[in-house]
C-alpha cells in the first residue's frame, strides 16, 4: 500500500544529502510538491501516480542541487584560486627546479638568514625562559638590599641573614621566605667513602626554599627537609654519581668538612634556572657554625632571601611595608656607619635579564646581548629577502616572454601575482626546511659560543615552530611582493615582440639594495673588528703587575695556611724553578671582600668599605708591583703583621690625602693601625672595570693561596715537584693550581665570546650580500653580452671590459661606506662606553672594513666579468 | 516552444512583473506564467526557485512564511522597493527591444 507521507520523507531525506540545499529550501520545495500532487489527485489520479507525477514534473534531485548551487556559489575568486593552488605549487616547484643556479642561491640565502634567526630564536627563549617556570613564579621576589652612604650608594642581591624567618614571622602577606646561601667562590670537596670530588653547586637553605620554589622531594620526607642540622638533599645525578645503586637517604656524607645526613633527594635542577643546585644543605648547620652569620650584623650580606608572597598581596605595597626594617633591627649599627639601608623587591623573573641598581631595574648585558643579536639575526634576513627581490627582478628578462605569452592565453595580472608568490612562499619554505637541520648541526657550536644550555628538543616546541614559520610566511611574502607586481606588469605586446628592456626603475631597485646590503655587512664587519680589537687591547695594557709564569695553588678552604705559611712556602721554593713565592687571601682576576676602614678618629666623616687583601710581605715583590712611597712589609718588623697596612694609590684618594706621601704615617681605624706605605696602582680585574680603592694587610687568618713566580723551563716538572709537596704537607687532600693569566683573561670570556658570536654572523651576512652580489654581476653580464661583443670586435682588451664591469659594482660598495661608518662609528662608541680602559677609535679598522669588502665584492663580481669579457663575440653578437 | 536563452533571460522581468501586482509563492507563479502565456511557458520548479532565492539575496524581493487556508506551509515572495525600481529598468529596455523588433518587422513598404 502506497503511502504517500512515507514517500515524501523518503525524497526529503535524499534531497538532504545535498549539501547545497538548505532546511527551508527543502520546505520550500516539499510545499511545491504537495501543491502539484494536489493538482493531479483532483484531476483523478490515485496518491502513487500523483506523486511520480508531482516528481517528474519537478527535475531529478541532483539536478535541482546543481541548480542551487549556482545560485548560491558567487563565482568568487576565493574558490576558484583555492581550487587552482596544488597547480600554482607544482608550478612554483617546477619552475625551482628548472632555474637551479638562481634558487640555489636564493634558497642558500634564506636558509642562512632563517637558520640565523631560529638559533637567536632559541636562545632567547631560553633566555626568557630561566626561573620562569617555578611554580607560582610570580609571586616569587628576591629582596635586595640597596645600601646607602655618604660615599656612594649601591644595590646588592645579599641581605641580612635572618631577615627570611623576620619576615615570615611578622608579615602575613608572606607565604614562604627563604634563605639561600651559595657555596662562595670555589667548589668544595665532597666525599662518600672513596669516592671524592669537588663538586661547584653546593647550596645551603632553610626548609624554606622547596616552599618559595615549589620544588617535590623525589625520595625521602618533606616535612623533615633542611628542618635538621647537618642534614642535606642531593640532586638525583648527584646522587647517582655517589651512591650508585645504594639507597643514598640515610647515608652520610661528607661535604666540606660536615658529616651530613641525606634527608631527600630533589630532581636534577633543568638548565633554564640559576639555581643550578645539585647540594643543598640545612642553612642550620652554616647559620649554627659561623658566628657572624647570626643576627643583623652590618656588612654580612652573603644570604639571599626569596620570598612568595600569597596570591592577591601588591608586592609594591608589601616593599613600602619592609623597606625600613633594618633601622628596626639594627639601628644603632647603621647609625655610627651614617648609612641608610633599604629593602627592595626584585620580581625572581627578572632576575636573569635585568640587574638591581639603585635607579632600579636596568637591563642587564644578558638581555643587551639578546637584543644585539636579534637585531643581527633580522638583518641577516633581511639581507637575504633583499637578495630575493634583486636576483628575481634581475631575471626579469628572461621571464618575460613567459610573461607575456601567460598574458595573452587569457592569464590575469592577479593570477600571474599569486604564481609569483607562489614561487616565494615555495622558495621561503623550502629555505626553512634546510635552515631546521642546519640549526641542528650549528647549536653545539653555537651553545658553547654563546655560553648557554639550550635543548635540541626546543627547536620543536610549538612557540618556536609557529615563530619560525610567521617569520618565513612574512619573508616570502614581503620579498615575493615585489617581483611579483613588478613582473606581472610587463605588457605582453611589448615583451612578446622582443622590444622589451628593463626600466630604470629596477636597476635603481637593485642599485639601492646592493648598497643596503653592502652598508649593513660593512658596519657588521666594523663592529667585530672593534670588538676583537677592544678585547686585544685590553689583553696587552699593562695591568701594573706581572701575570705570566705565576702560578697559584688553591687552597681549600682557612685554616689550612695560617701562621704555618712561610714554612710551607720554604718547602715549594727548595725546587730551582721557584723564584719567589707569596701566601695570600686572594690575587688578581679572583674574587676579593670588602672590609670598612676609616682613618682613625674620623669613622662617620671618612668610613667605607673598600677591598682588602690580606697577603704576607713577599706579595708586592712576587707580583712585581712596585711601592711609591713609605715602605712595602718587612718581616724583620713584627708589628707589620696584622698592625700595619699598604694602600694602594686609589685607596690613599679615597680617604681625602693629596699626596701619596701624605698619606704614609697616617692611621687607620681605633685600633690604630699605620699605613706603612703606598704601592702603584694595579688592575685586580679585568679593565671593564675601573681600579678601586684598595688596603694590603699581613694577616695569616685568612690565606687562601700560595702565588708563586716559576721559570719558564721545565714547568711540567716544576708542577709535578709543587704538587708532590703539596701531597706530603697535606695528605688526603685534593691538589689544584692554576697560573694568573689565564686565570685572569677569564675575564674577559664573555667579551671573546661574543666577538666569536659576532664574527660568525658577520660572516654570515656577507656572504648573503656576496651571494647576491654574484648573482646580480651574473644577470647583469648577461644582459650586456651584446655590448661586450660590440666592445670587443671595436678592440676593447679583456682587462679593460672587466675594468668596466668590477667599477660598476666597486662603485656601490663604495657608496655603501658612507652609510656604514657613521652607524658603525655610533655602534662601537656606545659599546666601547662600556669598559673603562677603552682603546681610541680605530679609524684604521674602518678602512680595513671596506677595504675587505670591496676586496670580497671585487673576487665575488671577477668571475662573472671575466667569463663575460672573454667570451667570443661571434658567438654573442651572431643572431643581431 | 520558446528558446532556452530567451526564456532564461526573460525569467526575471516577468517574476517581477508577477509580484508587483501582490506577494505570491513559487507553485503559484509557476501556474500563473502557464496560464498567462496560454500554456507556451511551462516553468519547472528547478528553474524558478534558484532565481527568486538570486532575486532575494539582490535584495529584489523579501520571503516570509505563511500558513494557507488549507493549513499548508509556504513560502511567499513579495516585491521590495529596489525591486519595482528594478521592474521599471527591464520594462524600459524589453520595451524598447521590443520597439525595435516592432519597427524592424513592419512590412517593407511601409518604410518608403
Amino acid at each position: 500500500m502506497f503511502d504517500p507521507e512515507k514517500a515524501i520523507r523518503d525524497w526529503r531525506k535524499s534531497l538532504q544529502k545535498n549539501a547545497t540545499l538548505s532546511e527551508s529550501d527543502i520546505a520550500e520545495l516539499e510545499s511545491h510538491l504537495r501543491d502539484e500532487m494536489d493538482r493531479q489527485a483532483a484531476a483523478g489520479m490515485d496518491p502513487e501516480s500523483a506523486f511520480r507525477a508531482a516528481l517528474d514534473l519537478s527535475a531529478a534531485s541532483e539536478a535541482l542541487g546543481a541548480e542551487f548551487g549556482k545560485s548560491r556559489r558567487r563565482r568568487g575568486p576565493r574558490n576558484a584560486l583555492l581550487g587552482l593552488f596544488p597547480a600554482y605549487l607544482r608550478l612554483a616547484l617546477r619552475r625551482t627546479v628548472k632555474y637551479k643556479g638562481h634558487s640555489l642561491i636564493n634558497v642558500l640565502a634564506l636558509t642562512v638568514g632563517l637558520a640565523a634567526c631560529g638559533l637567536v630564536l632559541l636562545y632567547v627563549r631560553f633566555a626568557t625562559s630561566v626561573d620562569a617556570f617555578y611554580k607560582d613564579a610570580d609571586r616569587v621576589y628576591r629582596i635586595n638590599l640597596h645600601r646607602k652612604t655618604a660615599q656612594g650608594e649601591d644595590v646588592i642581591a645579599g641581605n641580612y641573614t635572618p631577615l627570611a624567618p623576620a619576615l615570615k614571622e611578622r608579615f602575613p602577606q608572606v607565604e614562604a621566605a627563604a634563605q639561600v646561601f651559595s657555596g662562595g667562590f670555589e667548589p668544595q670537596p665532597v666525599v662518600y667513602r672513596d669516592k671524592a670530588f669537588k663538586e661547584a653547586n653546593i647550596y645551603a637553605a632553610n626548609p624554606d626554599l622547596l616552599r618559595v620554589l615549589g620544588i617535590a622531594l623525589l625520595r625521602g620526607d618533606p616535612g623533615d627537609a633542611l628542618v635538621r642540622k647537618d642534614t642535606v638533599l642531593l640532586s638525583a645525578r648527584l646522587a647517582r654519581k655517589y651512591f650508585g645503586p645504594e639507597d643514598p637517604l640515610g647515608k652520610t656524607i661528607r661535604i666540606n668538612d660536615r658529616d651530613c645526613e641525606v634527608t631527600g633527594i630533589i630532581a636534577d635542577p633543568p638548565a633554564n634556572t640559576q639555581f643550578q643546585h645539585d647540594v643543598v644543605m640545612s642553612a642550620r648547620t652554616e647559620i649554627e657554625r659561623e658566628e657572624f652569620l647570626q643576627g643583623w650584623r652590618p656588612g654580612i650580606f652573603g644570604t639571599m632571601t626569596l620570598v612568595k608572597l600569597k596570591p592577591g598581596v601588591d608586592a609594591a605595597a608589601f616593599e613600602a611595608l619592609i623597606r625600613d626594617l633594618p633601622h628596626e633591627y639594627a639601628a644603632e649599627d647603621l647609625r655610627k656607619l651614617g648609612a641608610v639601608n633599604r629593602m627592595v623587591l626584585q620580581p625572581l623573573k627578572k632576575t636573569y635579564l635585568y640587574e638591581a641598581t639603585v635607579e632600579g631595574l636596568v637591563p642587564s648585558p644578558r638581555l643587551v646581548y639578546l637584543y644585539v643579536f636579534s637585531a643581527i639575526a633580522l638583518l641577516i634576513l633581511v639581507l637575504a629577502g633583499m637578495n630575493f627581490v634583486n636576483l628575481t627582478t634581475a631575471r626579469s628578462i628572461r621571464r618575460a616572454g613567459e610573461v607575456g605569452v601567460r598574458k595573452a592565453a587569457g592569464a590575469t595580472r592577479r593570477q600571474l601575482v599569486l604564481q609569483f608568490l607562489g614561487e616565494a612562499l615555495v622558495t621561503a619554505f623550502l629555505s626553512l626546511g634546510l635552515a631546521g637541520l642546519f640549526v641542528l648541526i650549528a647549536l653545539p657550536a653555537f651553545k658553547s659560543l654563546a655560553g648557554v644550555a639550550i635543548n635540541e628538543s626546543a627547536l620543536l616546541e610549538p612557540g618556536t615552530v609557529a615563530a619560525l614559520v610567521g617569520l618565513t610566511f612574512l619573508v616570502g611574502i614581503v620579498s615575493g611582493l615585489f617581483p611579483a607586481l613588478f613582473l606581472s606588469s610587463f605588457r605582453p605586446a611589448v615583451v612578446l615582440k622582443g622590444r622589451f628592456r628593463t626600466g630604470p626603475g629596477g636597476v635603481r631597485l637593485r642599485r639601492t639594495l646592493v648598497v643596503a646590503q653592502f652598508s649593513i655587512s660593512i658596519t657588521l664587519v666594523i663592529a667585530t673588528l672593534i670588538v676583537a680589537g677592544q678585547v686585544g687591547y685590553m689583553r696587552r695594557q699593562p695591568l701594573g703587575f706581572a701575570k705570566e709564569q705565576r702560578l697559584v695553588i688553591n687552597f681549600r678552604t682557612w685554616g689550612m695556611l695560617t701562621e704555618n705559611h712561610e714554612a710551607v712556602k720554604t718547602e715549594f721554593i727548595r725546587h730551582p724553578a721557584i723564584l719567589a713565592a707569596t701566601a695570600c687571601s686572594g690575587v688578581p682576576g679572583k674574587g676579593i671582600n670588602r672590609t670598612y676602614y676609616y682613618p682613625t678618629g674620623l669613622q662617620a666623616e671618612k668610613g667605607q668599605a673598600l677591598r682588602s687583601l690580606r697577603a704576607d710581605h713577599d706579595f708586592f715583590e712576587v707580583f712585581e708591583i712596585p711601592v711609591v712611597a713609605g715602605r712595602g712589609f718587612q718581616k724583620d718588623i713584627a708589628t707589620d703583621t696584622y698592625d700595619a697596612l699598604v694602600l694602594n694609590e686609589q685607596g690613599a684618594k679615597a680617604f681625602g690625602w693629596a699626596t701619596v706621601e701624605e698619606a704614609v704615617g697616617k692611621t687607620m681605624t681605633d685600633r690604630p693601625i699605620p699605613v706603612v706605605g703606598i704601592v702603584k696602582d694595579f688592575h685586580w680585574w679585568g679593565l671593564q672595570r675601573p681600579i678601586e680603592p684598595m688596603v694590603v694587610r699581613v694577616a695569616p687568618d685568612l690565606f687562601r693561596y700560595i702565588a708563586m713566580k716559576v721559570s719558564t723551563k721545565d714547568l711540567a716538572g716544576t708542577i709535578a715537584h709543587v704538587k708532590s709537596v703539596y701531597d706530603r704537607l697535606y695528605p688526603g687532600e685534593i691538589f689544584e693550581y692554576f697560573f694568573v693569566d689565564e686565570a685572569f683573561d677569564r675575564q674577559y670570556a664573555s667579551e671573546i665570546r661574543m666577538g666569536a658570536l659576532f664574527r660568525a654572523f658577520t660572516g654570515v651576512a656577507l656572504f648573503i650580500a656576496c651571494l647576491g652580489l654574484f648573482g646580480l654581476a651574473a644577470s647583469t653580464a648577461e644582459q650586456r653580452t651584446k655590448e661586450i661583443g660590440i666592445r670587443k670586435t671595436l678592440g676593447a682588451s679583456v682587462a679593460g671590459i672587466v675594468r668596466l664591469l668590477n667599477w660598476e659594482f666597486a662603485k656601490w660598495v663604495l657608496a655603501a661606506n658612507v652609510i656604514a661608518w657613521p652607524a658603525a662609528y655610533f655602534v662601537g662608541r656606545k659599546w666601547l662606553e662600556n669598559f673603562a680602559v677603552r682603546m681610541p677609535m680605530p679609524w684604521g679598522l674602518f678602512a680595513l672594513a671596506t677595504v675587505l669588502a670591496l676586496a670580497v665584492a671585487q673576487l665575488t663580481v671577477s668571475w662573472q666579468s671575466v667569463r663575460a669579457a672573454t667570451a667570443n663575440p661571434v658567438d654573442s653578437l651572431r643572431y643581431e | 516552444m520558446i528558446s532556452k536563452a530567451l526564456v532564461a533571460a526573460s525569467t526575471k522581468p516577468m517574476i517581477l512583473s508577477i509580484l508587483v501586482r501582490g506577494e505570491d509563492y513559487g507553485y503559484q507563479i509557476i501556474q500563473r506564467v502557464k496560464d498567462i502565456s496560454g500554456g507556451i511557458l511551462q516553468w519547472s520548479d528547478n528553474m524558478l526557485y534558484p532565481v527568486l532565492h538570486r532575486l532575494e539575496s539582490d535584495g529584489l524581493v523579501v520571503s516570509r512564511w505563511k500558513v494557507s487556508d488549507g493549513g499548508r506551509l509556504r513560502k511567499y515572495y513579495s516585491l521590495t522597493d529596489k525591486g519595482r525600481q528594478e521592474l521599471e529598468v527591464e520594462r524600459g529596455q524589453w520595451l524598447d527591444v521590443h520597439k525595435a523588433l516592432a519597427r524592424l518587422w513592419e512590412p517593407l513598404a511601409a518604410r518608403d
